[in-house]
This record gives C-alpha cells, sequence and structure tokens, in this order.
C-alpha cells in the first residue's frame, strides 16, 4: 500500500482502493452472500399460496403472451392498409399457435390462412383484447387473496437446511458422478498434457517452439461454442469420423451401421479434454521449463530410466504447475454446461450444471438451484485443498 | 573401483547446422590418469566431453573405453560418470538421495542405497550431512556432494565439466586438491575439462591443449609449460612476450632471428630454418634486469639483451609487474619483490638466456585468455 502511494500519489491510490473494493463488493461479496442466504432460505412450495402465487405467474405469462400477439397484429394491419396482401396475416398470427396458450379462444379463430384479411384481423384483436381484460381481473383477484392469506398461511420464508436435505437421490448421485467425471477429465488431461508440455518445456529448436505454441493457442482464438460444433461435426452420426470409418471400410453407413459417438462419457471427455487442454499444458510448461535441463541428463548420465527420471526428477519439479493445472481443469469441467448439454443431447447422464440451471430457470425454485450450486461451489473448493494437500504445495507455489 | 582407458580414434563433430566443433582426433587416455582438456571457451573441449559421455554422438570415428566399442550407447550404460559445471544437483531430493539417485535407478534397495552413500559422503569429507537438503550446503559441499554423486555408480572414468568454475578463489584452489586426492584414492580414470590453466597445470598428469576443434599438444604440465610445441599453446598456457622476425641462421637446436629488438638467440622447437618467418617468445618471469653480466662476455654471450623504456610499475606482493615499451613491441616483466623498493629507472636494459626464449613457427597466438 505505502509503495503504491508512493508510485502513484495519494488520489490515485485512492481511485484504485475504491475500484477494488467495488468490485470485491459488488462481483463477490453481494453475489456469494445473496447465494449463500437463497441457499439456506427454503420456501414452502406446496402450501395455498404457493399455489397461488404458480396461477398467478401463469396469468401474467399469459397475458404477456397475449399482448404480443395483438400487438403483432397491429403491425401487420398497419404494415399493408387495405386487403391486398392477405397471406402476410398467416406468418404474423403463427408463432402464437405453436406457444402453451394454445387453448385461447384466439388460437381457435386465427388458423384461417388467406381467408379475411384485415377485417378478420380486427375480430381477433377484439378478441385478444377482451381475453387480455379478463385475465387482468383475474390477477387482480388472484392478488387480493394472496395479500389475504399471507397474513397467516404464507409462504413461510425459513432458514433450513431443507434445501440440501430434500436433493432427491438422482440428484445426488448426479451431483457424485459430475463430480467423478471432471476428476476423469482432469486425469485424462493431465495424461495429454504432461508429455506435451514436456516435449515443449526441453525443445531447443526455436522455430519449432513457436510453431508448437502457435498450434496450442490458435484453437482458443476460437469461440467455445464452435469448438464443441466442430467435434459435434466429427463424432455425429453421419460426420467425419464415421465417414472415414466408412471409407476405409470397418463400418456401412448406408446400411445403418454408423457408430453413435455423441452422447456419450467418451465424447463429453473428449470434447472437455479438448476445451481445457491448454489450461492444463501451460501450468505445467512454465514449471518444466524453469527446470535445469542438466538434472535430466545428469539422471540418465547415472543410468535413469525415462521413467526413473519423470518420476524423481521432472514430476517433483513440476508438481506445483500439475497442481494448478489439475484445479483449473478440474474446476472448469465440474461446472461445464455447454459441453454436456451440446454432447450430451440430453442422452448422456447430466451433469451437475445443467441440474442446476433447470432447478433455476425450469423449476423455478431459486432457492434449491444456489443451494446446488453452493454444493457445488464447496465441492471445487474441497477439492482445491485436497490437490494442494497431496502436491504438498503452498498458495505461495501456485502463484508463482 | 578401478580406471579404465579411453581411446578416441579419428573421432569427429559436426553439428546439423554445418558448424563443426572437433575435427578428426586420436587420443588415448591411460587408466587411472588425470587427463585435463584445456582450451578457451567455444574450442570444442566440452563436445569431446559430450561424445565420451554418450550425449553426443561423433559423426566419425570410434569412441572405445576399456577396449570396448561404446559407439551407439546411450550415456545411461556407459562405464562414466559426468560432473556438470552447474553440478546439477537434484534440489527436492536430501543430499543422501543424491548421492544414491545412480543406484535407485540400478534398483539397489533402500537400505544398502544409504550405507553406500554414507561411505561416499565420508569419502568426500561430508559425514553426517546426509539428510541436508542440496541448498543447505556451501558451494564446496556441493561440490563434493557432486563428486560423490558420480562416484556411486563407481564409472571407469569420471568426466568433470568445468565443475570448479563457480567457485571463489581460495575454495577452488582448495578443491584442486581434495579432487586430485579423491582420484589418487579411487583411482578412477579422471577426464577434466577446463579453461582455467592453473587447474589443468596443478592437477593433471597429462594436459591436452585444444584449440578451434583441434588438439596443439598433449604432454605433462612441465612440458606443456616449459616446451610448448606450437605457438598457440606457448601463448595460451602462461604468458609471452612475442617479438616477430626471420631466421637468420639455425645450428643445430639453436637458431638466431633478425627482429625488430637486434638479433634474439633462442631454442628451435619447430625445425625452422633460415629465411622461415618466425615468432620469438620469452616469458614474463624469465627476463630480468641486466646489471653484474655486462662486463663478463662469457655469460653475455647466452643472453639475448635488448634496452625498453618503463611505462608501470605494478606492486603485487610477492611480485613486481613491469611493462614497458621497446619499439613497437610490448613488453611484461615479472620479478621477484626483494624488499629493495628503490625506483627503477625510465630506461631499463633486459636481459633473457638464450635457453628460455622459444623459437616457433607463426600460428594462431590466443590473445583473450581467460
Amino acid at each position: 500500500m505505502e509503495a503504491l502511494v508512493r508510485s502513484y500519489g495519494k488520489g490515485l491510490t485512492a481511485v484504485f482502493a475504491g475500484l477494488v473494493a467495488l468490485w470485491i463488493i459488488l462481483m463477490i461479496v453481494v453475489p456469494q452472500v445473496t447465494m449463500i442466504d437463497r441457499a439456506f432460505t427454503y420456501q414452502d412450495r406446496g402450501g395455498e399460496t404457493a399455489m397461488l402465487a404458480i396461477e398467478i405467474d401463469r396469468a401474467y405469462t399469459k397475458r404477456f403472451q397475449l399482448e404480443q400477439q395483438v400487438q403483432r397484429a397491429q403491425n401487420a394491419a398497419d404494415a399493408e392498409p387495405g386487403a391486398s396482401a392477405p397471406s402476410v396475416s398467416a406468418p404474423s398470427a403463427t408463432p402464437s399457435i405453436g406457444a402453451p396458450a394454445a387453448t385461447t379462444p384466439s388460437a381457435g379463430g386465427l388458423p384461417q390462412p388467406s381467408a379475411g384479411g384485415a377485417a378478420n384481423q380486427e375480430i381477433d384483436v377484439e378478441a385478444l383484447e377482451a381475453e387480455i381484460a379478463t385475465l387482468t381481473a383475474k390477477i387482480e383477484e388472484l392478488e387480493s387473496q394472496e395479500d389475504l392469506s399471507s397474513g397467516e398461511a404464507g409462504m413461510k420464508a425459513t432458514y433450513s437446511l431443507k434445501n440440501f436435505t430434500t436433493m432427491s437421490g438422482i440428484h445426488f448421485q448426479i451431483f457424485v458422478m459430475t463430480l467423478l467425471y471432471a476428476f476423469c477429465v482432469t486425469i485424462l488431461s493431465f495424461l495429454i498434457c504432461y508429455p506435451v508440455a514436456f516435449v515443449i518445456a526441453t525443445t531447443t529448436n526455436r522455430n519449432r517452439l513457436a510453431l508448437m505454441m502457435l498450434g496450442l493457442v490458435i484453437p482458443y482464438a476460437i469461440n467455445e461454442l464452435l469448438r464443441i460444433f466442430s467435434w459435434i461435426m466429427i463424432l455425429e452420426k453421419n460426420g467425419i469420423l464415421n465417414t472415414f470409418l466408412n471409407f476405409i471400410g470397418i463400418i456401412d453407413i448406408d446400411a445403418g451401421e454408423g457408430i453413435r459417438f455423441v452422447a456419450s462419457n467418451g465424447a463429453v471427455f473428449t470434447v472437455m479434454v479438448y476445451a481445457y487442454v491448454l489450461f492444463m499444458v501451460f501450468p505445467i510448461y512454465n514449471t518444466i521449463d524453469t527446470l535445469d535441463k542438466n538434472q535430466i541428463e545428469a539422471a540418465r548420465d547415472l543410468g535413469a530410466s525415462a521413467w526413473k527420471i519423470h518420476t524423481r526428477v521432472v514430476i517433483p519439479h513440476a508438481k506445483p504447475g500439475i497442481a494448478v493445472g489439475s484445479i483449473m481443469t478440474f474446476m472448469l469441467s465440474a461446472g461445464s454446461i455447454a459441453v454436456p448439454e451440446i454432447v450430451g443431447r440430453g442422452l448422456h447422464p447430466d451433469w451437475f450444471s445443467q441440474l442446476i440451471y433447470r432447478r433455476f430457470f425450469e423449476a423455478d425454485s431459486w432457492n434449491q438451484g444456489s443451494a446446488y450450486s453452493l454444493a457445488l461451489l464447496i465441492a471445487c473448493i474441497v477439492f482445491i485443498f485436497a490437490t494442494m494437500a497431496i502436491f504438498k504445495v503452498g498458495i505461495r507455489d501456485i502463484a508463482k | 573401483m578401478r580406471g579404465q582407458d579411453v581411446f578416441l580414434d579419428g573421432i569427429k563433430m559436426t553439428y546439423p547446422n554445418g558448424f563443426t566443433a572437433v575435427h578428426e582426433t586420436d587420443l588415448t587416455i591411460n587408466a587411472g590418469e588425470f587427463f585435463s582438456i584445456l582450451g578457451p571457451s567455444g574450442c570444442g573441449k566440452t563436445t569431446i566431453l559430450r561424445m565420451i559421455s554418450g550425449f553426443l554422438d561423433p559423426t566419425a570415428g570410434a569412441i572405445s573405453i576399456g577396449g570396448v566399442r561404446m559407439n551407439g550407447i546411450g550415456p545411461n550404460n556407459r562405464p562414466t560418470a559426468l560432473i556438470f559445471q552447474n553440478l546439477a544437483l537434484f534440489p527436492l531430493m536430501p543430499v543422501w538421495e543424491n548421492v544414491a539417485f545412480g543406484l535407485e535407478a540400478r534398483g539397489v534397495p533402500k537400505a544398502k542405497r544409504r550405507k553406500r552413500a554414507e561411505e561416499l559422503l565420508e569419502l568426500v569429507a561430508l559425514y553426517g550431512q546426509a539428510d541436508k537438503m542440496p541448498t543447505e550446503l556451501s558451494g564446496g559441499q556441493r561440490q563434493r556432494v557432486a563428486v560423490a554423486r558420480a562416484l556411486a555408480v563407481e564409472p571407469a572414468v569420471l568426466l568433470l565439466d568445468e565443475p570448479l568454475s563457480a567457485l571463489d578463489l581460495k575454495l577452488r584452489q582448495h578443491m584442486r586438491a581434495e579432487l586430485k586426492e579423491i582420484q589418487r584414492k579411487t583411482s578412477v580414470t579422471f577426464i577434466y575439462i577446463t579453461h582455467d590453466q592453473g587447474e589443468a597445470l596443478a592437477m593433471s598428469d597429462r594436459v591436452a591443449v585444444m584449440n578451434e576443434g583441434r588438439i596443439e599438444q598433449v604432454a605433462s604440465a612441465d612440458d606443456i609449460y616449459n616446451r610448448p610445441q606450437t605457438a598457440f599453446t606457448a601463448t595460451f598456457v602462461g604468458e609471452q612476450n612475442v617479438f616477430t622476425g626471420k631466421v637468420t641462421s639455425a645450428v643445430g637446436n639453436e637458431v638466431a632471428v633478425e627482429t625488430g629488438q637486434g638479433t634474439l638467440y633462442g631454442v628451435n622447437r619447430n625445425d625452422l630454418a633460415v629465411g622461415d618467418e618466425a615468432l620469438v617468445m620469452v616469458r614474463p618471469e624469465r627476463i630480468g634486469l641486466l646489471n653484474g653480466e655486462a662486463g663478463d662476455p662469457e655469460k653475455m654471450a647466452k643472453l639475448n639483451t635488448l634496452s625498453a623504456r618503463l611505462q608501470r610499475r605494478d606492486l603485487e606482493g610477492a611480485l613486481i609487474n613491469l611493462y614497458l615499451t621497446a619499439g613497437e613491441n610490448d613488453i611484461h616483466v615479472n620479478m621477484h619483490n626483494t624488499g629493495d623498493d628503490a625506483p627503477f629507472s625510465d630506461e631499463i636494459k633486459l636481459a633473457f638466456r638464450h635457453r628460455d626464449t622459444v623459437i616457433m613457427r607463426p600460428g594462431s597466438i590466443a590473445r583473450d585468455r581467460a
């Protein structure tokens, strides 16, 4: 701090400190505290009030959809005055058919393409507006009911561990399996990345080193989703890999012998290892790079086999790098959502991150979602400390 | 432990980039010998060492150790052990594991390894330091750990790549004696690479002087210093005052050379004939001030004399260095400090014996000595 004041002056230092404090509070403390608070807040969703709340939510959603339909119909009417282009009214109405509100009268009245034109639309709009009015009235009624009941039997938000303890058996199994899978990905990444890092770190040819570095970094200039989709291209049933197998005569795609690579553990692991390879390679490369290469030669000169050289000389030296790489890969893969979602396609067993997503946005249970996130966070922190203990590295080694 | 001889038969090393580090070289190193290869940096001495240890394969020629051809055999399967310039101790292992690493690689059980490590640590005077980490030791102690580690695999040939260069002068001198003593006790063949002539001369049974990928001379330390065969050896080992000229007469072993400082007589090292270009060399400590002999014609007949102008006088404790000029020649004279600190006159008559003067064919001269 004193050094900062000396080099930047009091004003600028105050700005730095303020920004850092703001960042810590806004980006770390507040979200975490909110999440923890939610995780330990239990809302009884079975009671009467909860049912009411859900009904109100649904009414709001429906009204919103109707309002959009009205707007769209009006826009279409404004766009072409008169009955000159009747066909346009059909596409403008079609989205509403696919919507969940299919039972509303408006949906029944609409599917008559190219028939009525503007006149027809006007009737529709009137019908929709009437519908909206009834919904608005219903919402008001429901809300007044909710206000009444919340007095005594309302949604009791109490602090408890129930969000954790009510985790179903299947969810818990997914939780455990996700950690196990992430561990597998970490081990796989290490097995692949260690030799790569060693070769790069011991290359003396500068051109070759630059090429290898480029080869590693360039894929990371491409968006992660694109990288995942390119794997889909390879692994898909009619993808590159099956085509190749077909070409060399191992399988016959036309006869339906294409192998289903996607939606399997193997595929998810492969894509994930590829996605996070760099986070394992670079920490290991950095540590091996600092190893005095004479030590490798000395070990060889003393008669050590390649295995002995690596287990006794190189790996002990690279331990901090391996620890950092493992922690990063584990955290990233345990929290990964795009890879299991896109490659897994729902056929591969879920990852916990998908479950958390669905708790939040599909089951609409933010409290349980927070509890699940917190569980994953704690598991990851435990993994970090376990790794540091196993590798006997401290925070300071990692910071290097 | 027993040393073995090393025989290099026409070995040559050309790197992929076309640079020839070692030209065709024959060399025989006897079993149990302390052999040094002395040369300036970049002369190819380390390349020779790496070829003997097996880290490099010669582009031509054969290497045999103890009569067994070594070409194509990796460093882990040769009866050699290398001590690196920076020692390359394993910093994450305690001292005894460092020493016993070679045994560990050979699958020796732990108790036996520990015992052997302690014996070796005793040999290098490090008893009781077995459980320390290498970083806890002093420079000289680390040096000895490296020696013990290399000796643990019972090599027939121990290769040392300037291992003392990182130590300070006092320690270096002390370690010279210790290395020599360890070599005597174990009778392992030591091949010692250095650019420090003091180390090479003090420790070695024989010295090879190398320059630009070629061995200039192989001889005992005394011969190297007193009877150099090439201009490079003469100037690289020790210091020389050099005059150039033409041979005017050659009678037996003695030649006369006409130089800018008059005719100088000296020993004919390279069979020069009348009319040949020649270098006349004399070491600073062999030049004296001409005083009493001046009147004695018999003595004067065996002396070269010249007069020079004193530029600087440096006192160096036991020695006094005089820097003089005679015509276009710089002359360095090195005298004992006799306690007579009377000032020198500006014009000084110098004299040196014919037998201390070396006449040689012109060749490459070591200029930037370490």
